[in-house]
């Protein structure tokens, strides 16, 4: 059932592949900005400060990458285990504020990138979904999704933040969904694009 | 933060252990999986944490505690709230931005406005994934549904700030 899944899943990309993503274009014009503040500090500031700054941001690196690596870790496990599928089919099956609920928790667990939700909340829409329960989907995915969670504002904001801004994001999805249920537009999707 | 590093490996130990249980290759697929995000990702983490550094530093950072600091109470939820939903970015760069914003002095409902309007807005994924795969009048209905939540969102962190609640930043 979740053979696709587990082919997406599992295609491994060889080396060269992952070197040529990790350095890629829009890393380069990152760098060089990066190097242009780096220049601009140095012609202001002077080169002991340059030194400082540079220095800091390498602690605030070896502070930070540990956990990534263990968010990284979790992440890839929970990607493989998880059966995104069978979570998400439940979507639009549900109306009333349970729709929403079950919208809003599976964008919460559902792993992966924009990519992977947005094709989900794409066949969610063309198989007939409550729209307030996929603008609960999004919003879930978008503000307490668990593995951008812990993967990326863990590391950085530490674990306080990530529980008080949790808390605070939790019924808002909610809210989300019963606005969009309240609004005239018309929900039109691309249709030409269902096999994504 | 250490209390983060242990949550996330002990979530680790037991989802090792599970794929262990489970066999079929998980196991070997999730840390391949993490592997080859890590070597994507790392670079973008030096880069990023360097070039917020900078920034922090460049503006004076009682200019980003006027606007963003305790004191500037209310706007200083607004000005985030936009902020982080015209920012271009992903996850990287948005949370050093942050966590190097928290250092300079900004406060920690504007940090939460600016994090949320990010997540909701985020104008690559717009043009990139939503405009695209999805359609334009998802895209209305979306912006319109979740427009004032990052505002909402900053003003029940100043309340819960009121309280007497104020989360430790790293």
């Amino acid at each position: 059932m979740n053979k696709r899944t587990d082919e997406n899943v599992s295609k491994e990309r060889d080396w060269d592949h992952l070197v040529k993503e990790a350095f890629s274009p829009g890393f380069w014009c990152f760098a060089l900005f990066t190097c242009g503040l780096g220049f601009y500090t140095f012609s202001q500031q002077g080169s002991n400060e340059l030194l400082s700054i540079a220095g800091n941001a390498m602690v605030l690196v070896g502070r930070t990458i540990p956990t990534v690596i263990l968010g990284l870790g979790v992440a890839g496990l929970v990607r493989v285990m998880l059966p995104t599928e069978r979570v998400t089919a439940l979507i639009g099956t549900e109306s009333g504020y349970r729709g929403l609920l079950i919208g809003m928790v599976a964008g919460c667990l559902t792993p992966g990138g924009p990519s992977t939700a947005c094709a989900l909340i794409l066949a969610m829409g063309l198989s007939g979904g409550d729209r307030g329960a996929l603008i609960a989907f999004f919003s879930g995915f978008a503000m307490l999704n668990i593995q951008r969670l812990l993967l990326w504002e863990l590391p950085f904001m530490g674990e306080e933040f990530v529980l008080l801004r949790f808390l605070i994001c939790l019924p808002l999805p909610i809210v989300a969904g019963l606005v969009a249920r309240q609004l005239p537009f018309k929900l039109i999707f691309n249709s030409h694009t269902s096999g994504a | 933060m250490k209390m983060g590093f242990i949550i996330l490996l002990s979530l680790l130990i037991a989802l090792v252990v599970l794929a262990i249980k489970k066999g079929d290759g998980k196991l070997r697929r999730g840390l391949r999986l993490a592997t080859e995000q890590f070597v994507i990702v790392v670079p973008k983490v030096i880069v990023a944490l360097t070039a917020a550094s900078f920034i922090a530093q460049l503006i004076p950072s009682n200019t980003i505690s006027e606007y963003l600091g305790a004191d500037a109470g209310v706007t200083a939820i607004f000005i985030a709230a936009l902020v982080g939903m015209c920012t271009p970015a992903g996850a990287v760069i948005i949370f050093a931005v942050a966590a190097v914003l928290a250092q300079a002095g900004a406060d920690v409902p504007a940090l939460i406005s600016f994090v949320v309007g990010w997540s909701l807005f985020s104008v690559q994924r717009m043009i990139i994934y939503e405009a695209s795969m999805i359609g334009l009048s998802y895209i209305r209905i979306k912006v319109a549904s979740v427009f004032a939540i990052p505002f909402i969102a900053g003003l029940l962190a100043i309340g819960v700030k009121n309280i007497g609640i104020i989360p430790a930043l790293p």
